[in-house]
């Protein structure tokens, strides 16, 4: 995919979701010129969107043909996306798993996955780095900061 | 001015808020030093938990990571030929090179020096611009208030580093998420889709964190990130009197321009070190030799980041807007704190100007001892593996963003836009203009209504008020400006038609 190819992918996306906006906009209700609505100025936000993101669809046309050069692979090694994207999964699952497990365990469950599930470390890195990061940083948000971390059925 | 110097100084010099300026410089130079964590995710990161000490504890210490980040930035840029923050990219050129040919020492020992200076004299130029800018500010109403923001908004995408159009398309949709949330007036619950979470707004801090810290760090895994710590004697960090005798000058002009493009909106650090090393190029006898490892190249950029980073704070000080991220940030933190910014701040909370202001020349000072001799404990931190660091940073995330209001959906959301980043930085665009249209949306859409009411309706009132039509002007001839080029090619084309 080169830049074009990605400007104009990116800018009908951006006009959809700037038209969703408009949309949006208007059933909480515009007002008018002199006394604008909770919408109004969304709406202006919008519109603003997708003229630009218009623009940058038709700028996209305007330059000259692709060259091979330019042509680059969106995802250029697709093993290490597949890797990004278990990242992505598991922040989401300690998210949830946190209100469930407790700060402490979800930490170290988290923790233990990226360390020797993305790029695998030795096991006594694995250890030592999960039990201390989750050690400390329970014990710096939730005494010295006071931030009350999540206990879950643990309550720790 | 001198009763505010001893004022400040009595603020920033008592233990807590020395502990908190020490704190803050310290974790700014290891930001600066580690890749994939900038400032403003590490401000981020912190915001939580400053929001329970005093508001002008919270500023000196996110402050002293600001401008402590920028010296942190050049060590790698130096040995690793990675910058650590985008205001050390132009460090890199020369700064490696010198460490290739044996020069390490005074490379980094120059930028410490030279962003001491440039730090030292730019609070100075601060303390004395600040005041007369904020009471010319006390003439702002809401109509100059909204133009100014407008222009604010245009600058930054004018001076965005990609394209135009595609910075202010990330205005316009920070705008928009600026909207979601509560409204004031009807109290009716605009695109939040029954979401708990949303009904207080989309926060800025979830935000931040994940576009500038989420998706650096996602985007370093896709990319395996790997550096090799350049393998040489650090030594002779004292530049000998040659290499003063070179950097000089570019010391000088570094400051001088550094500050001055920090206090532009959109500018700040990274403007400023890119400027100097061009200004530099321009003015040495020997310009074919930049790139090669001259110290003329390292002096400039990094005097103009730390000068252009205190530089940025007098937009926000004075008139209340955020002049990049990092300011927006700052904002933030006074505004939860209940901290009526603009031009008010100085005289209603003359100890937070400055106790930060007095706070940045001790920041300096402890800089500059931290830099020099510990270098080598910032290269054995450098020597630790990315797949170790990355976890724990993205702990460290996921807490900042969940003690903001101890709700796991503002980590959601961090994720959220983690994600949005990633997919911003592929297809090219910049995330900067979306986080300050963020926390500059309500108050544009607020002084925009109250300038209405007062007008009775009249749209008038932004172009009768000569300061508000100013502004105005000045954003669409910087709006039209891309355009000019065009135009005259189009015009020569016709002359030679005609012909």
């Amino acid at each position: 995919m080169n830049k074009r190819e990605r400007d104009r992918m990116s800018s009908l996306f951006w006009m959809l979701l700037a038209l969703g906006i408009c949309f949006g906009s208007v059933r909480l209700s515009l007002g008018d010129l002199h006394k604008p609505g909770p919408g109004f100025f969304s709406f202006l936000a919008g519109a603003i969107l997708s003229i630009l993101s218009f623009f940058v669809f038709l700028q996209s046309f305007k330059d000259k043909g692709p060259s091979e050069k330019e042509k680059e692979v969106f995802f250029s090694n697709p093993r290490r996306t597949l890797k990004m994207v278990y990242v992505i999964i598991a922040l989401i699952l300690y998210v949830i798993g946190m209100n469930y497990l407790g700060f402490f365990f979800s930490t170290l469950l988290f923790m233990g996955f990226l360390l020797r599930g993305i790029d695998p470390q030795r096991w006594s890195i694995v250890f030592l780095v999960s039990i201390l990061g989750a050690i400390t940083s329970y014990a710096v948000f939730q005494y010295w900061f006071d931030v009350p971390l999540p206990g879950g059925i643990f309550g720790f | 001015m001198l009763n505010e110097v001893f004022y400040g100084f009595s603020v920033a010099l008592t233990f807590q808020n020395l502990i908190y300026c020490f704190l803050g410089v310290s974790m700014g130079t290891l930001v600066g030093v580690l890749p994939g964590l900038g400032p403003v995710a590490a401000m981020s990161l912190l915001f939580g938990p400053t929001l329970r000490i005093p508001p002008v504890s919270g500023m000196i210490m996110l402050a002293g990571i600001y401008y402590g980040a920028q010296y942190g930035g050049s060590t790698t840029s130096i040995l690793l030929n990675i910058p650590g923050e985008a205001s050390s990219v132009v460090t890199c050129l020369d700064g490696y090179q010198m460490a290739r040919h044996g020069r390490a020492g005074p490379a980094l020992g120059i930028s410490a020096f030279g962003s001491f200076i440039g730090g030292t004299l730019a609070v100075v130029g601060l303390m004395l611009v600040a005041p007369p800018v904020a009471n010319f500010a006390l003439r702002f109403g809401f109509a100059e208030m909204f133009s100014l923001i407008c222009l604010g908004l245009v600058i930054i995408s004018f001076l965005a580093r990609g394209s135009m159009l595609k910075a202010m398309m990330m205005a316009a949709l920070g705008l928009f998420l600026g909207t979601i949330g509560t409204d004031i007036m009807v109290g009716k619950p605009k695109f939040t889709f029954g979401i708990r979470t949303l009904m207080d707004g989309v926060g800025l801090i979830p935000v931040a964190m994940g576009l500038f810290g989420i998706s650096e760090i996602i985007l370093n895994v896709e990319e395996g990130l790997e550096k090799e710590v350049f393998k040489t004697k650090i030594s002779n960090l004292f530049p000998n009197l040659k290499d003063w005798k070179d950097s000089a000058w570019p010391i000088v002009r570094g400051t001088i321009f550094g500050f001055f493009l920090g206090v532009l909106p959109g500018g700040g650090a990274a403007v400023s070190s890119f400027t100097s090393y061009a200004v530099e190029k321009r003015f040495s006898k020997y310009p074919e030799k930049f790139g090669t490892g001259v110290i003329e190249g390292v002096a400039g950029p990094e005097t103009a980041n730390n000068s252009g980073a205190t530089g940025a704070f007098v937009p926000l000080l004075t008139l209340g807007i955020p002049s990049n991220a990092v300011m927006a940030l700052l904002l933030g933190l006074l505004l939860t704190q209940g901290v009526q910014v603009g031009p008010l701040l100085l005289k209603q909370h003359s100890e937070i100007f400055w106790g930060v202001v007095c706070s940045m020349y001790i920041g300096n000072v402890m800089l500059l001892v931290l830099n020099l001799p510990l270098i080598g404990v910032w290269v054995k931190i450098l020597k630790v593996p990315y797949p170790i660091l990355f976890p724990l940073i993205l702990l460290f995330c996921v807490i900042g963003a969940y003690s903001l209001n101890n709700d796991t959906g503002e980590v959601l959301i961090m994720i959220f836009f983690g994600v949005v980043g990633y997919f911003m930085k592929k297809f090219d665009y910049e995330p900067a203009p979306l986080l300050l249209a963020l926390i500059l949306s309500p108050m544009m859409e607020s002084n925009f209504r109250q300038a209405l009411l007062v007008s009775q309706g009249s749209f008038l009132i932004f172009i009768s008020h000569p300061i508000s039509a100013a502004l105005l002007i000045i954003a669409l001839i910087l709006l039209l400006y891309p355009l000019f080029p065009w135009f005259r090619f189009r015009r020569k084309l016709e002359t030679l038609e005609e012909d």
